[in-house]
């Protein structure tokens, strides 16, 4: 991808997609698998063990009988094994799917939540997994539905918010109660206005307001996005995703959340169709399934071009939070490395949050993280748009990546010396 | 048996973004020679082989001295990528055409030597290493790139005399002779390139248009001549010259579009550019003023480098940030 007008002058504009996909279904494959990212050394134990039946929906403990994940499908467990995806590592728990859905009956809606006070609500839903980012003392001045995609060539929101108009109207209600809201925005691309409209309507109710959003990278990050709304002002917002939220509802109405996920599937040549898949899938499978052929030499990126991460395998399954499955052909492959910055600023002028990534980039690499942190790299969020834009073609935002984590692992230090 | 085991192929793996605009370091030294081009023809137009022979050699002194040290000090050789060839470029044509071929190698080598690769090569050099080189030959062997009398072996068809020595010894009376159109169109003594001011102006907005310079560094370092100019001026018109005599003759324009934007010298966050060419421009009127120079712009250039790295410190305020605390929510 190379958007550069021929005139320069202007800063690289790059759009999210603005075209509606077409969305196809991907059947069972004959296995899912569970993943659960292991904290530490040890992880949470699970309490399953090999040949175990379990229902779709089903709850997965851990040893200490803390919930752990929902099971997607109904099989017998076959195997429990370890598995490493980048510099993550995860216990997976793969399942033999058996036969058709059975529904987990002890999975059920969670009684009266709607009458839950805010605290034991919030409480619910951490304990099912759906940490809410709210703003510090609990109250956000506006609930942000962020309909923008999560990266670039990614498509999925139209149909999400088509599908599941109703849901997402309930969700949003529910968050503007829980964090005492004054607003509900519904923050969207042109392309996608009527979706937002329908949203906002109940009967003939105005719900929520809609704000159109141009669509230009890096407006859709939640960081980025309540600075770009036409509405101004709105300091301290909760920002969800349509995805998440509809989850969310999903889990309150029936014990256990969507379980079927949306996903773009982009391949070498750039040519996307969007999946409707079970979570669980192994990647391999869609990729089978839709046709898409992937070679030594490729890049496999869980996500989109700016922020997606690159896996080594195609056997880690489809979870909630992937967005998008690329394949960059080996020909399309930007290597970027360590080429002495030039000074030329380009990255100073792309930056959303006024940073310095050249500044990062060159203290991350003499291992200078601490002036990393009087540089303000706390506050990159990782767009890439430095890097993309970086003639030198340094690798500013692993640089920065790294800084950070240092960081991190030193404070982390500093805390256990004083216990 | 259901199997786990993983299928490798072998992937690429990276960090994110995983596109790139496409923009090159190379790329963009190989359009700032192409908008030097049309200077460079002119000088040839103007002064024949002379120019060429001054050019040619300045450029391959450049890439020699780059090449060679850069293999004495076991450093990857980066000639390929245009930049020592610009550098050559632009010493070339603040020159004179009838300078000596030893000044030439000896200004191209000090600019790449003590101009960037001590200070680690391309991106580390506090000054503009063009106007380094030129410095040194200025100082050691002024007379040679005196421009009183540069040209006067040369058959021009406007006047020989460098409009600023006239400025500076016969004041506002000494300057009356000159169109303000011959100036614009390079009909001028100057640098053999530097001179054809409309040339090199077209050259530097192409660039800002292709984005590989902002517009904020040559467009304050105008304004900033013609303020301070504008101010002389109104104090007295018969002791100071006029604001755009100022703007037509000597290095301004090469100044502003081509020197002061050097990447790595000069300032990246935009207030900081601003202030940043200001100061250029108000020096330049400065010393052309109250100087022995009849030229400050590049002494202007030089102490505005120095100031940089301070004027960089003045950054934008990042969005959402505690201002007494400065940590991260
Ligand atoms: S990745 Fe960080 S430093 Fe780079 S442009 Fe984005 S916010 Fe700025
Ligand atoms: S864009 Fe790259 S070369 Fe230019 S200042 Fe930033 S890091 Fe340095």
């Amino acid at each position: 991808m190379n958007i550069r007008s021929i005139f320069g002058f202007l800063p690289p504009r790059l759009l999210y997609s603005q075209e509606e996909l077409p969305v196809k279904d991907v059947p069972l494959s004959g296995k899912a698998v569970v993943v659960i990212q292991k904290v530490g050394q040890e992880g949470p134990e699970p309490a399953v063990t090999c040949g175990e039946f379990v229902k779709t929906g089903g709850k997965l403990f851990d040893s200490r009988g803390r919930l752990l994940a929902f099971s997607p499908v109904t099989g017998t467990i076959d195997e429990i094994y370890d598995l490493r995806c980048i510099d993550r590592e995860f216990t997976a728990i793969s399942i033999a799917i058996a036969e058709a859905d059975i529904w987990d009956e002890n999975s059920g809606r969670i009684d009266g939540y709607e009458t839950m006070d805010t605290g034991s609500l919030m409480a619910t839903l951490r304990d099912a997994g759906y940490d809410l980012a709210l703003p510090a003392g609990g109250k956000a001045d506006a609930v942000i539905l962020n309909c923008l995609e999560s990266d670039l060539m990614i498509s999925i929101n139209a149909a999400v918010l088509a599908g599941r108009a109703d849901s997402i109207r309930r969700g949003l209600k529910l968050l503007k109660g829980i964090a005492s809201a004054d607003a509900v925005i519904i923050a969207a691309s042109p392309a996608l206005r009527e979706r937002a409209e329908a949203i906002a309507r109940e009967g003939g109710e105005r719900v929520a307001e809609v704000d159109m959003v141009k669509p230009v990278y890096p407006a859709g990050m939640n960081e980025i996005l309540p600075r770009v709304l036409q509405r101004k002002g709105v300091r301290r917002p909760l920002v969800v995703s349509p995805v998440a939220v509809d989850s969310m509802v999903t889990y309150l109405e029936k014990g256990f959340p969507a379980l079927d996920k949306i996903i773009t599937l982009i391949d070498g040549n750039n040519q996307r169709v969007n999946m409707r898949v079970r979570l669980g899938t192994p990647i391999s499978h869609v990729l089978r399934e839709g046709n898409v052929r992937i070679s030594d030499g490729d890049k496999l990126i869980l996500g989109g071009t700016m922020r997606g991460i690159t896996a080594f395998h195609a056997e880690f399954p489809v979870t909630a939070d992937i967005d998008a499955i690329m394949i960059q052909s080996r020909r399309s492959v930007v290597s970027m490395g360590d080429t002495p910055c030039k000074g030329c600023g380009r990255c100073v002028s792309v930056c959303p949050n006024g940073l310095q990534p050249h500044l990062l980039g060159r203290y991350a690499e003499f291992f200078l993280f601490e002036r990393c942190r009087d540089y303000d790299i706390d506050y990159c969020i990782e767009c890439g748009m430095c890097a993309y834009v970086c003639p030198s073609r340094r690798a500013l935002v692993q640089y920065i990546g790294l800084a950070k984590k240092e960081l991190a692992k030193k404070e982390g230090e500093a805390a256990h010396a004083v216990e | 048996m259901p199997s786990n085991e993983i299928r490798y192929h072998n992937l690429v793996v990276s960090h994110a973004p995983h596109a790139h605009d496409g923009s090159s370091f190379s790329g963009a030294m190989y359009t700032f020679i192409a908008a030097l081009a049309p200077a460079a023809v002119y000088a040839v137009a103007i002064y024949g082989v002379h120019a060429l022979r001054v050019m040619t050699l300045s450029m391959a002194a450049a890439m020699a001295s780059e090449f060679l040290i850069q293999k004495l000090f076991r450093q990857p050789v980066s000639v390929s990528d245009g930049n020592s060839m610009l550098t050559g470029l632009l010493f070339a044509l603040i020159l004179p055409p009838g300078v000596p071929w030893w000044l030439v190698v000896v200004g191209s080598f000090v600019a790449i030597l003590v101009g960037q690769q001590i200070y680690g090569g391309k991106g580390g050099n506090p000054f503009n290493p063009v106007l380094v080189g030129w410095a040194a030959v200025r100082l050691s062997w002024g007379e040679y790139i005196n421009l009183d009398y540069a040209m006067i072996n040369y058959r021009l068809d406007f006047s020989f005399e460098y409009p600023l020595s006239l400025l500076r010894k016969a004041g506002v009376a000494g300057i009356e002779g000159f169109n303000y159109i011959d100036l614009l169109l390079g009909r001028q003594v100057g640098g053999m390139g530097s001179s054809a001011v409309l040339l090199i102006a077209l050259g530097g907005i192409f660039l800002i248009l292709r984005g590989h310079i902002s517009w904020r560094i040559p467009a304050s370092f105008l304004a900033g001549v013609a303020g301070t100019a504008l101010a002389f001026w109104l104090v007295s018109g018969s002791l100071y010259a006029d604001p755009l005599f100022h703007l037509l003759t000597g290095n301004i324009m090469i100044g502003a579009f081509f020197l002061a934007t050097e990447y790595s010298s000069s300032p990246v966050n935009k207030t900081a550019m601003v202030i940043y060419g200001l100061g250029c421009g108000f020096l330049t009127v400065l010393f052309r003023s109250w100087s022995n120079y009849p030229d400050g712009v590049f002494f202007a250039i030089l102490i505005m480098n120095i100031v940089n790295p301070l004027l960089d410190k003045i950054r934008p305020a990042v969005p959402g940030r505690d201002k007494k605390d400065g940590r991260a929510p």
